[in-house]
């Protein structure tokens, strides 16, 4: 119990904290202590009140938000009562904040080395020193050749490369308490494994306190001195990670670790690995049989890249099938060329060579009604729920257009059947008559994989269709899917830049990596006795994975 | 039926779209009811000015020229002709809202599927945006001066020449709705599903356009109320001895020094209009916008 006893007074205290947007409370009783130097993780999903909790620290709540409730001292100084002049001195100087989104959150039309010397300037530093200090920062942050890219714009920058710049600016000021809301959320995995090595590290040498805010069980659980799980606004358990993980307490963190993914692949390795049907074969794309849905063969996509007369090689020779009745997993992080394969298979765009195919024939290749009768036989299910429901239709009209347009029954018939695919995606039946506006981000995918089912489609190709969703939410739609795969056969293309998400779902996967495999087997092959070095890295990455062994 | 207990854990509190009765409550704003009540009034004195207009429009009264506002019989006075200008301006609110609907109606009916088809099909794009290019590179003074050249010049030649002048507007709003609209992830599930295109578009495109399309009107709909005033001004429009608030205006502009509110007023109503509609465009845009939730 490294927080109780005869601790100091801590860096940060804060009491009873209640926040409320308009008249809904969001933030209700918190309390949390940090001690200098200490890494605390607030762990919980969206809507648990956790980056409003980091929001309120700063006093940088959005709209209507205020603070109702409760102290945050700083050293023994409120800050709930501090004066807008004394906060623009904490904020910055004494706290330093790393943002979620490393794309919006750095000036598009300023050279990155500007923007940290603005926070230097803020901090009373003036002359050519400042321009030695951003040197110097950039270069601490994990910025290769600081002096060249300090003059470079953000959109020269890649996504990791961002985040350092922002972990740069919020160092800038040596703060005592560093706040680290999602820092690497925007990111692949392997970045993002790096970027939080870099920034533990940092904060580390210098003595900085931190709190990091996730959805990740697994993360907090690798950096954090001590974790705090917040549902609905409250803290429902708080504990080393060694408490939590081991031996949680509430439900609700039980329920938590058991959904982590990490953990599922430490636990799915200590039992026997698990038989599925189409487990085994037609992995080998060589080798094309009857008992594959898709094959695909010597895909290649290129796009013209503009301006310069370039090709760029999104897809290239990419191969692989997926048995029927089965499930074969795409991984790969942004720019692997995962989302172009499916596009092609979903006949959205043609492929420059090569074949992608379903039940032997070709989407983008076929004649209208042979691509009618293909395309009723693969459906897609998107990533974002918020974006995949046409907000103007009942959920009813949703589920009912592809049996229109299919001319699949009549009104009567097309009605009970509405209901039937309700029923298969366990959602409520009086949810047919409400809009995609009136149903959380679970239901919509409900909804959305429902549709899907519509037709009776032999493959559901899956790109992201759980990404977006909170941990819980995620394993209930893996299991509905899982569900609805021995009831139906229904087989899937599962397109993932989660390695460990497709532990549970797939039989066979493909790494994908700048448009080429890298690797793929089956499951087990791929978890256990990795080929590729970056699959092994990938697997490396997944946040927890240590911790659950 | 299935084991798989029912709904989810956490039903985050999602950005609803904007239903029709959440709109009317997002509406009641300071700003909407300021701009609904201006045109409230307007509009009916416009419509209702057979029923309530104390004098015929052209009806003159040679023993009471210029009188002054408040005078018993011309509560708003009269002008160098006797006309009551109250009266006038009732029927030229009539004639100007006209203008102004017909204009409008032309702008949706003909740039809503011209913006459609644009931002859908690619390979008319650059036709019909050249198109647009061009018509807004005219003035629409010359296309009314060309339209009244062959018809002589008249109301509806006022509204059409203003519709027209209007459709390139309404053409790049539905156009660049429908490009952001194409590649969202509903319309390429219809898509997957083999919808095909004049599907998608009036099923998924055209219902989510809309509320852009009607703020887009309610901008068009003071620009063509000033446009008719402008032509009639210039003796483009409507036809003395009907009247119109740019009519009024004309005419008032001969003896402004020896009665200015024969001008005052019906340059009120043209204010009171355009404001009007503004006012309640800007608090629609606002209400309409998910993302624009203020407690």
């Amino acid at each position: 119990m490294p927080q109780d006893a005869d601790r100091p007074a801590p860096l940060l205290r804060v009491r009873g904290l209640e926040v409320a947007y308009g008249d809904t409370p969001v933030v209700r009783g918190v309390d949390l202590d940090v001690a200098r130097g200490e890494r605390v993780a607030i762990v919980g999903q969206s809507g648990s009140g956790k980056s409003t909790v980091v929001a309120a620290l700063l006093r940088l709540l959005p709209g209507a938000g205020r603070i109702t409730g409760g102290t945050v001292e700083l050293d023994g100084e409120d800050l709930t009562a501090a004066g807008e002049a004394r906060m623009r001195a904490v904020r910055g100087g004494r706290i330093g904040l790393v943002p979620q989104d490393p794309g919006t959150n750095l000036n598009p039309a300023m050279r990155l080395g500007d923007q940290v010397a603005d926070a230097l300037r803020a901090h009373g530093l003036r002359g050519p020193a400042v321009r030695q200090r951003v040197h110097e920062l950039l270069e601490e942050a994990g910025v290769p050749e600081p002096e060249r890219r300090a003059k470079q714009f953000p959109h020269e920058f890649s996504g990791g490369m961002r985040q350092r710049v922002l972990i740069a600016i919020a160092l800038a000021r040596e703060p005592e308490l560093l706040l680290a809301d999602e820092p690497t959320s925007a990111l692949d995995v392997t970045v993002q494994r790096r970027i939080l090595d870099h920034l533990v590290a940092l904060a580390e040498s210098r003595g900085t306190a931190m709190i990091l805010v996730t959805h990740d069980l697994g993360l907090a659980a690798d950096r954090a001195d001590r974790v705090i799980v917040m549902l609905d606004g409250e803290v429902v358990e708080q504990g080393t990670p060694e408490q939590v993980l081991r031996a949680p307490q509430h439900e609700y963190t039980r329920r938590l670790v058991a959904a982590a993914p990490a953990v599922v692949v430490a636990q799915g390795e200590a039992e026997a690995p698990s038989e599925r049907p189409g487990a085994a074969e037609g992995t080998g794309a060589d080798a094309p049989s009857s008992a594959d849905v898709v094959t695909v063969r010597d895909l290649v996509k290129e796009y013209r890249v503009r301006g310069r007369g370039g090709v760029l090689r999104a897809v290239d020779e990419v191969s692989f099938s997926v048995p029927r009745g089965g499930t074969t997993a795409l991984v790969g992080e942004s720019g692997s060329g995962k989302t172009t394969v499916s596009r092609i298979l979903l006949g959205l765009e043609a492929p420059t060579s090569g074949e992608a195919l379903v039940d032997g024939r070709s989407i983008s290749g076929a004649a209208r009604a042979e691509r009618r009768a293909l395309r009723r036989r693969v459906q897609p299910v998107f990533q974002d729920p918020y974006a995949s429901l046409d907000p103007t239709h009942t959920v009813e009209r949703v589920v009912d257009e592809p049996l229109r347009i299919f001319g699949i029954g009549d009104r009567e018939s097309r009605r009970a059947r509405v209901a039937e695919l309700l029923d298969q995606v366990a959602l409520p039946r009086d949810v047919a008559h409400r809009h995609p506006g009136a149903l959380s981000g679970g239901q919509r995918q409900r909804v959305a994989i429902a549709r899907a089912l519509a037709p009776g489609p032999e493959l559901l190709v899956l790109d992201e269709a759980v990404s977006a969703l909170d941990v819980l939410v995620q394993e209930q739609i893996l299991d509905l899917l899982a569900d609805l795969q021995e009831r139906l056969g229904v087989s899937y293309l599962f397109i993932s830049h989660d390695l460990a998400v497709v532990r549970g779902i797939a039989d066979n996967v493909v790494v994908l990596r700048q448009g080429r495999v890298e690797e793929q087997g089956s499951v087990d092959d791929v978890f256990h006795s990795p080929r590729a070095a970056y699959t092994r890295d990938l697997l490396g990455a997944i946040p927890g994975a240590a911790f659950a062994r | 039926m299935t084991v798989i207990e029912h709904g989810d854990l956490s039903p985050e509190p999602a950005p609803a779209v904007v239903g029709p009765r959440r709109l009317l409550s997002r509406l009641r704003t300071p700003q909407a009811i300021t701009g609904a009540a201006m045109l409230a009034v307007v509009v009916l004195a416009g419509l209702l000015a057979p029923l309530l207009a104390p004098h015929g429009p052209a009806e003159v009264h040679f023993d009471a020229p210029f009188q002054l506002p408040g005078t018993v019989g011309y509560a708003l006075g009269t002008d160098d002709l006797g006309r009551d200008i109250l009266s006038r301006m009732m029927y030229g609110i009539r004639a100007s809202l006209m203008v102004g609907v017909v204009a409008v109606g032309l702008a949706v009916v003909v740039g809503t599927p011209l913006g459609l088809a644009a931002g859908y099909y690619r390979w008319l794009d650059a036709p019909v945006s050249r198109l647009t290019d061009v018509t807004l590179a005219f003035p629409f003074l010359i296309l009314a001066v060309g339209l009244a050249a062959i018809n002589g010049p008249s109301l509806s030649g006022a509204a059409i020449s203003l519709g027209i002048a209007q459709v390139p507007t309404m053409v790049r709003v539905v156009r660049a709705e429908t490009m952001r609209l194409k590649e969202s992830p509903f319309v390429l599930a219809a898509t997957a599903m083999d919808a095909s295109g004049p599907r998608i578009l009036a099923q998924h495109i055209l219902p989510n356009c809309l509320s852009a399309i009607i703020v887009q009107a309610t901008v068009i709909m003071p620009a063509a109320v000033l446009g008719e005033a402008v032509l009639s001004f210039l003796g483009l429009g409507i036809q003395p001895p009907t009247p119109s608030l740019g009519i009024m205006l004309s005419d008032a502009q001969q003896y402004l020094g020896r009665a200015p509110t024969a001008a005052l007023f019906p340059g009120l109503a043209i204010v009171a209009i355009c404001l009007g509609f503004n006012l309640l465009g800007d608090a629609l845009r606002d209400a309409l916008d998910p993302s624009t939730d203020r407690k």
